[in-house]
């Protein structure tokens, strides 16, 4: 195995389906390409809230050979004294149930992933709810932050295939219950630093009816329980970190998180954080470039919906939908609300435009999860796709007597310009037919053919791969933001450079979703666009580079220092 | 499923099942119209539901149930539209907007069902369907300004700002001061980029409805647009998550659903207490409406109606009792005291019958119906009844009493002397039980002469207080048994002569038949005659009975 990644990755295309005049846009190959992960609640009937909360998914290459590997997080019995001879639903993955790692082995034959939990030596046996990315060490290997139910874990990627625990060493256990996380530079140190948005304050040992359901029994909604601070860890160097939370000022406003990304929503050059809370106010904390943050949510209309209530935000992105230059964002919600799009006008000021969007309708009444913004048809416009599964018992379901009745179809909206999106999930393939209790959804180009696919994470069932069959065929360009050694490097943005038009600016990220990770890459969307002139970078301490005459439909590893030096200009400082 | 009634019924409801737009009557859909089934109502697994919903779905679910098909028509859709508001009221969505569907194409001419099927829409994310049953129920009923407030907040969902404007202008000529429609109009404006309009809008809407704190987070907003970061966040502040009330008495009407007709019967009753029984009225009606099986609820209703004088209402809602219940106890013994006032005596005791029947501590009923008995002659009857009252201990004096006359009739003279005795013990001065037992004691072989002497005393009491005719003769019938019959004779002449006055050929010929006994030194040969008023005791509503005592 190499230690870098090429700078242009090999395109193993899956052949888009022709049969018939509408080939699906996904296909499901979780099971064909061996990702026979099975996802495991621990349910006994207890209806512990935990139970359906998980879990996350990351697409990462942890062995740096150019593809993206997937880690999945898993659950286990809930509840003491339980065992897997209470669980509702026996354990369909082989036992231990500890979360499991999948190394892509694609190659010419498709898709193919191999499960080498046991040699990467990873051991994560908590009650499992969410995974992050990184490289907290610059050493060119991606590290993973698993977030439980419980304590957290930091898996130091040794370069070897294999991983070691550092959790004690590194100072950024959260024995809270976590589950998102995002690793972003927020004081331009060149260091990963680390947040944590922890959920509720919660205790299987004092499970409690919930008063709150029409039904004798049904799970009960964030309300009922206090809300937890977040953690801000920032990164010292050598794999150690601090907590800054309270120096930081991260700990003044809270509300159950469960949504992070990172992004500079106020273009000022410095990367801001943006929470979704179930239930409560969403946070948005301005980096006040002092190490300090300061949560301006509400005045920036970002907090709450546009008739000033809060929802309960699950899944959540940051990206430039609109191709306006700036970042908008975009969040689901619970059934009997929408899911909402904050559109940015470029100072970081958001109005809710969800329903003038064509959103709001479509997922009312769903529960939405993972989410991101894609161009899965690779024409420029970011699309968005949006996997559901209730918390609370659906009646019809019920009537039906299903034994797991919280599971709904994920949904896919294309954007189709003008700030608006169609729904067009009953022509995006068979896979948009399952009903499932889905609720991680990871996102990046696992085939490496220039369009994104996507990893489900189910509750309590098998995962699915989604595997795009509608980009690859249109005009794309991929970069993946490297530094001299070919480690991934931050940075606030890119953008496609086009002749005559606006640049197609790009959040640079891995975090966002749902309790996942994301690959880290950007591809561009060129059909139907002018021509590509070139691409350009903001990096995290706002240095500007450009490159020109990169070809398209292919990967380019843009290493820092090598491109031609831009005076800040455009958008970003 | 069911077939429809009509057509133009039919038309209607499929088209608000496809949320097509149904405007006023000059636009109705188009008679070709697909469609002519009713809508298979998915009646929720209530065994799956908490208790307290379980326990007032599960009445509603099985009278609907009993009566579904006995009705069709109009009446079917209100049944339906009932059971939807069940339904509604306890989040039962899917089964509610079937009831709903069904409730506005039988019962089509009413606003209400579309009404609550657009508001069932709209909560459930469906906005064309709600602008379409909105718009529907608007053309049956126009003057509904929630509906047009709601209708215009989803035009603005649907993106349609020139029809949201026009529900709100409309709410607005006619209540300048609306909060909702004010608030609407704001967001209109911020949605057209004229953010000091929306301030103006929400300032006013605020005015109206201090308590929507909600509008302080779009008022901010507002400023934001404008720059003015200072007012924004002052009203940032003060924001919360009141949003503006939309006052919708039909939404009011359904929370009834929600709360079940006890707390209602409840208010009803202080309501009474209150002295305010229209607001009694009014209170019972909801009770009766959320729970049209609950007798309880209707028998107040018509008992209040019936004391405001509204009786055919109170009449009608005691009927529906009875028709849910036929052996209901309440419900008899309401409907007998009905008849009896209005002297349908026979029909009242087939009701006072089935009501001490359905309760056998119902001693008011058992002792209405001795005394009806008696009044209808079948004083063996009457005496059974009133023996079941006064084997209790809660019997009062008149059981007794009218216990004593039941038994006189039938000629039992010691078991009337007995009830007599009973009666004058619970109530010492009842001049009725008094004058009857001083006759018993005068006229039963088996009295004793402390009993005659007794019978004397008391007559010559009731005499001096109530000198009349009655009083005379009772006198006199004591005196005859005491051996003094000059006496007698006087006092019976006296009777007599009352007795003329009065023009009571009877009477005077059941006087004169004692004259002609104690003539001849001997004792009267009965209490009272068989065709005395006495076994005549006056049914409700028609005076006291005083008059066998002193006229």
């Amino acid at each position: 195995m190499a230690n870098s990644r090429p700078a242009a990755l090999a395109c193993c295309c899956v052949a888009a389906a022709t049969a018939g005049a509408d080939p699906p846009i996904f296909t499901e190959e979780a099971a064909a390409s061996g990702l026979d992960f099975v996802h495991f609640n621990g349910m006994s009937g207890e209806l512990y809230f935990p139970e359906m909360m998980g879990a996350g998914v990351a697409l990462f290459d942890y062995d740096n050979d150019g593809d993206l590997d997937v880690y999945f997080v898993q659950g286990h019995m809930l509840g003491p004294g339980k065992t897997v001879a209470d669980a509702t639903f026996p354990p369909r993955h082989p036992l231990p149930l500890v979360d499991r790692l999948y190394r892509n082995d694609s190659g010419s034959a498709g898709l193919r992933f191999t499960d080498v939990t046991d040699e990467s030596k990873i051991r994560a046996g908590g009650y499992g709810m969410g995974v992050a990315a990184g490289d907290i060490d610059n050493d060119g290997w991606i590290d993973l932050y698993v977030m439980n139910y419980g304590s957290n874990q930091l898996w130091r990627n040794r370069g070897d295939g294999t991983f070691e625990d550092i959790t004690a060493t590194a100072g950024v256990d959260d024995p809270r219950w976590s589950v998102s996380a995002a690793f972003f530079d927020y004081d331009r140190d060149g260091l990963l630093d680390l947040y944590v948005g922890n959920y509720l304050k919660h205790d299987l040992g004092k499970q409690r009816t919930c008063r709150l359901s029409k039904l004798v029994a049904d799970y009960c909604g964030p309300l009922i329980s206090d809300g937890e601070t977040d953690s801000l860890f920032h990164n010292l160097g050598g794999g150690r970190f601090e907590d800054v939370s309270v120096r930081a000022g991260v700990t003044q406003a809270f509300g159950g998180a469960l949504g992070v990304v990172a992004a500079d929503l106020d273009a000022d050059g410095w990367i801001d954080i943006y929470v979704a809370n179930d239930g409560s106010p969403n946070l948005l904390w301005i980096n006040q470039r002092d190490g300090t943050f300061k949560n301006e949510a509400l005045l920036a209309g970002a907090a709450v919906n546009k008739d000033g209530r809060p929802e309960a935000s699950m899944g959540v992105d940051a990206d430039d939908f609109d191709n306006d230059g700036d970042f908008d964002l975009f969040m689901t919600h619970l059934t009997g609300e929408t899911n909402t799009l904050y559109v940015n006008d470029g100072r970081g000021w958001f109005t809710d435009e969800t329903t003038t969007s064509g959103l709001g309708g479509p997922s009312f009444s769903f529960t939405g999860f993972g989410t991101a913004w894609l161009d899965y048809d690779n024409d420029g416009r970011l699309d968005l796709l949006v996997v559901n599964g209730a918390v609370r018992k659906i009646d019809a379901l019920v009537r039906a007597g299903d034994p797991y009745p919280l599971h709904q179809r994920n949904r896919l909206y294309a954007n189709r310009g003008g700030g608006r999106y169609e729904d067009i999930s009953d022509r995006a393939g068979p896979v948009f037919a399952l009903s499932e209790v889905s609720r991680g959804a990871a996102f990046g180009d696992i085939d490496n053919d220039g369009d994104t696919d996507v990893v489900v994470s189910n509750n309590s069932g098998p995962a699915r791969l989604l595997v795009n069959q509608a980009g690859a065929a249109r005009k794309w360009l991929g970069v993946r933001l490297v530094d001299a050694d070919g480690r991934d490097l931050p940075a606030l943005r890119a953008g496609a450079l086009l002749d005559g038009a606006p640049p197609l600016w790009r959040r640079v990220h891995a975090d966002g979703s749902y309790a996942s990770s994301n690959d880290p890459r950007i591809i561009f969307g060129l059909d139907g666009s002018p021509a590509a002139a070139g691409v350009r970078v903001v990096w995290i301490d706002g240095v500007q580079e450009e490159w020109r005459g990169l070809e398209l439909n292919r990967y380019h590893a843009l290493r820092r220092g090598s491109g031609m030096p831009v005076e800040n200009e455009g958008a970003g400082q | 499923m069911r077939c429809l009634i009509g057509h133009r019924a039919r038309s209607v409801a499929v088209w608000l099942l496809l949320g097509l737009p149904v405007a006023g009557p000059a636009q109705e859909p188009p008679e070709d119209a697909p469609g002519g089934e009713l809508v298979e109502v998915p009646h929720p697994d209530l065994s799956g539901l908490k208790a307290e919903i379980r326990e007032t779905l599960k009445p509603a679910v099985e009278y609907f149930g009993s009566r579904e098909k006995t009705l069709s028509g109009q009446a079917l859709g209100q049944l339906y539209g009932w059971l939807g508001l069940h339904y509604f009221a306890h989040e039962q969505q899917d089964a509610a907007e079937a009831c709903f569907l069904n409730a506005t194409t039988l019962d089509s001419g009413n606003f209400r069902w579309p009404h609550y099927l657009a508001v069932h829409y709209d909560e459930t994310g469906d906005h064309r369907r709600a602008a379409a049953s909105y718009t529907y129920s608007l053309s049956l009923n126009p003057a509904n300004p929630p509906a047009r407030i709601r209708l215009g907040l989803v035009a603005l969902e649907l993106e349609r700002p020139d029809k949201a404007e026009e529900q709100f202008e409309l709410v607005l000529g006619a209540e300048e001061n609306n909060a909702a429609a004010l608030a609407g109009m704001g967001r209109l404006a911020l949605q057209r980029n004229e953010p000091r309009a929306a301030i103006d809008y929400f300032e006013r809407a605020l005015d109206a409805q201090p308590e929507a704190d909600q509008l302080h987070y779009q008022i901010a907003l507002a400023y934001r647009e404008l720059g003015e970061v200072d007012p924004a966040e002052e009203h940032l502040a003060r924001r919360g998550e009141r949003a503006p009330q939309i006052a919708d008495p039909l939404l009011i009407f359904m929370q009834a659903f929600l709360q079940g007709p006890e707390a209602f019967i409840e208010r009803g009753d202080e309501a009474l207490k209150a002295g305010n029984p229209d607001e009694a009225a009014r209170v019972f009606g909801v009770a009766a409406a959320v729970a049209p099986a609950d007798i309880d609820a209707r028998l107040r209703l018509a008992q209040t109606l019936a004391a405001l004088g509204r009786s055919a209402e109170a009449h009608g809602h005691l009927e529906q009792a009875l028709e849910i219940d036929p052996l209901h106890g309440a419900a008899n013994y309401l409907k007998a005291t009905q008849l009896e006032h209005a002297g349908q005596e026979k029909l009242a005791i087939g009701h006072y019958r089935a009501a001490a029947n359905a309760d056998a501590a119902d001693l008011v009923s058992r002792a209405r119906l001795g005394i009806l008995l008696i009044r209808d002659g079948k004083y063996a009857q009457a005496a059974e009844a009133l023996r079941k009252v006064v084997a209790t201990e809660k019997a009062g004096a008149d059981a007794w009493y009218f216990l004593g006359l039941a038994e006189l009739a039938q000629g039992r003279c010691d078991e009337g002397g007995a009830a007599l005795e009973s009666a004058v013990r619970l109530s010492p001065s009842d001049p009725r039980a008094l004058q009857s037992l001083s006759r018993v004691y005068s006229t039963c072989g088996s009295a004793t002469e402390e009993q005659q002497a007794q019978s004397l005393l008391v007559a010559e009491e009731l005499y001096q207080r109530y000198p009349g005719r009655h009083t005379s003769a009772t006198l006199a019938m004591a005196m005859a048994a005491n051996d003094r019959y000059e006496d007698a004779v006087e006092l019976q002449t006296q009777a007599i002569f009352e007795a003329i006055k009065a023009e009571d050929e009877e009477g005077q010929r059941e006087l004169y038949a004692d004259m002609q006994r104690y003539q001849k030194g001997e004792p009267a040969r009965r209490a009272w005659p068989e065709d005395s008023p006495i076994f005549m005791p006056p049914r409700l509503g028609a005076g006291q009975a005083q008059a066998q005592v002193a006229e």
